[in-house]
């Protein structure tokens, strides 16, 4: 009985110093976004005012356009992601290809090239085309470098749809593009969903590709986060702030997605 | 006219190197019932998804009509499908999936409404049409499948071993009303099946295949009465006819185990190339004192109306089976006079090839 419970204290105990260790950046962050910089570093710390959002006010009315780049950029290459994944991956999956596997392969390979590598090409293609300081050139890299593993993942869940149902509707009269459409699309939700999420929280987070092509007018917020680390001084109450507002998007996404993701669609299609 | 007309002409099939339809012939007439029937691998279901579409040829020609399909998508061949897995849209309700290829073809909002009522009233499914296929029993899913094919009026139907995945009772049922269905649309229709029984209720015309070829195309009745050889003498009829290992010279049959039977009836020359007797467990006449073969009883099954024995026959090499309709019983371990009705029986010669 004394063991267990020492035992049992124990365990608490270190789960609660795992959660400490974790949780505690984040929390010293996003206390961070109600207080000046001087408050943030003073020892003991200052309870933050969760009333005053003149910090975060402040830096909303100055960087506001870099959030709605980022938006832009995340949300468009994570649309262009997936409407283009989709088809790709239906056809690497129900077409009789030669070297099905090789192309499959070779698509996932390009995923392996570290994004620097990449970077300084893509610079000068862009820069050629006059588009370095354009978001939707970020936009195109993103779904550029996404593409590979969206169409992975879409091939997975494609791959689960019974292929009854796909014969089913091609004898019915539909075209493979109508099957695809109105079949494999909509039994595929939370496969789409799911792959949705990843593209989205990759491209909001990205800061690589964002820093070598973007200008000060399209910079995205992880290349906003990054220029508050000057050269004499670090501004840490806009870090915070930025911080916090960059955790913001991928929650509620994943949020709205989740419900998308349910389980035992395509339930009654086939004899169980 | 739409015509429902289905030739196969030379139809081939290979996967890799492994030859599964190997040559096949066959003419389908417009509003024929049509069974393929052969045990699993012979090619059966492969040659059914050959004429929708869903498998390429290797080489040979399908017409459906007067059109040459062999090169066309399932989508244009006009024909309906019916899955054993039935393989409906889980995400549309049964309105939906048996209006699904019309929405597709084009057809407007009330017409489309209008045939998909129709269709479920012939189906009596009307209470079901707002209901998810995942809410519905193995019966009315398959059902919901035969509407989908039938609102489309299709120029065939293809069915897929439809009914192996109802129960026993529901098979029987299902089973009928196709053939009433049939009766009503009098469109053409291929049915898949395993099931010798099935093909046997049901058919115009049953096609025989073994290994990717047709053994024998032919009516139920004449199948039984008439198979052209020992593969369709062996799979049509249950319990399955008795083949016994023979020689034949001059109007005798020599067995193996020393027992010899006579044909009168047959020439000499015919006679010396037998290889095997097929006698079927309903062609025997069953005696207590005498008959051509005295056997004892090893095993006897009671079913009310008909008896099935396993009899060890003297001087034969294998166990006989015997269906008998007669009033009188026997027991495990009875001595019994066996006489098969030569009139009735079969002889083939070396190749499986029916002589008599």
């Amino acid at each position: 009985m004394r063991d267990t419970s020492l035992k049992t204290i124990i365990l608490y105990g270190l789960a609660g110093a795992i959660t400490i260790i974790s949780v505690a950046p984040i929390v010293w962050v996003a206390s961070g976004a109600f207080k000046s910089d001087i408050e943030m570093m003073s020892l003991p710390p200052v309870a933050p005012d969760l009333l005053d959002w003149s910090f975060i006010g402040g830096f909303l009315s100055e960087n506001y356009p870099f959030i709605l780049n980022s938006l832009f950029v995340t949300i468009g290459s994570t649309f262009f992601c997936v409407l283009l994944a989709i088809p790709m991956a239906f056809g690497l999956v129900n077409f009789k290809l030669r070297y099905e596997n090789f192309i499959a392969d070779w698509i996932l390979s390009t995923r392996m090239m570290p994004p620097i590598a990449a970077a300084i090409p893509l610079f000068i293609i862009f820069n050629g085309l006059g588009m370095v300081n354009s978001p939707v050139a970020l936009l195109i890299a993103y779904t550029g470098f996404n593409l590979p593993f969206a169409i992975w993942v879409s091939m997975t869940f494609i791959r689960q749809v019974p292929k009854e149902l796909i014969e089913a509707a091609r004898v019915e009269g539909a075209t493979w593009f109508e099957t695809m459409l109105y079949i494999v699309v909509p039994v595929s939700l939370s496969g789409i969903a799911t792959t949705a999420t990843f593209v989205f929280i990759f491209a909001w987070n990205e800061f690589l590709l964002a820093l070598f092509l973007t200008g000060q007018e399209t910079r995205t917020l992880p290349v906003v986060i990054s220029s508050f680390v000057g050269t004499g001084r670090v501004y840490w109450s806009n870090i915070a702030v930025a911080t916090l507002i960059q955790c913001i998007p991928p929650i509620i996404f994943v949020f709205a997605m989740q419900r998308h993701i349910v389980s035992g669609m395509t339930m009654g299609a086939v004899k169980d | 006219m739409e015509n429902g007309k289905i030739i196969l002409r030379g139809v081939e099939k290979s996967f890799g190197e492994v030859k599964v339809i190997k040559g096949v012939d066959l003419e389908i007439a417009d509003g024929e019932f049509v069974v393929f029937v052969g045990p699993s691998g012979c090619g059966k279901s492969t040659l059914l998804r050959m004429i929708c579409g869903l498998e390429e040829l290797t080489s040979g020609k399908i017409f459906v009509g007067e059109t040459d399909v062999s090169d066309l998508p399932p989508s244009e061949r006009q024909l309906a499908m019916v899955f054993q897995s039935y393989a409906l849209y889980p995400h549309m309700t049964v309105r939906r999936n048996i209006g699904f290829g019309l929405r597709i073809a084009g057809f407007d909002k009330e017409t489309v409404n209008r045939k998909v009522l129709e269709a479920a009233k012939t189906l009596e499914i009307e209470h079901l049409l707002d209901r998810r296929p995942r809410d519905l029993s193995g019966g009315q899913r398959q059902r919901v499948a035969i509407g989908r094919a039938i609102v489309r009026s299709p120029r065939a139907f293809l069915f897929d071993e439809p009914l192996s995945n109802l129960d026993a009772a529901l098979r029987v049922q299902m089973r009928k009303e196709l053939m009433s269905l049939h009766e009503d649309i009098k469109t053409t229709m291929i049915y898949v099946t395993h099931d010798q029984v099935e093909a046997m209720t049901m058919a115009d015309r049953i096609v025989v295949l073994k290994d990717g070829v047709i053994m024998q195309v032919d009516r139920p009745a004449e199948l039984y009465r008439h198979p052209q050889n020992e593969f369709v003498a062996g799979f049509i009829g249950s319990p399955k006819m008795n083949f016994i290992t023979a020689t034949g010279s001059g109007g005798t049959l020599e067995l193996e185990g020393g027992t010899s039977l006579t044909y009168s009836h047959i020439s000499s020359e015919k006679c010396s190339r037998a290889a095997k007797l097929g006698v079927r467990p309903e062609h025997f006449d069953l005696s207590t004192e005498n008959g051509s073969w005295k056997g004892k009883v090893v095993m006897g099954e009671e079913h009310g109306s008909e008896k099935f024995y396993q009899v060890q026959v003297e001087g034969l090499a294998q166990i006989i089976e015997v269906r008998d309709i007669g009033a009188e019983s026997y027991a495990k371990g009875d001595s019994i006079w066996l006489s098969p009705q030569v009139e009735q029986s079969f002889i083939f010669d070396a190749e499986g090839n029916t002589i008599y």
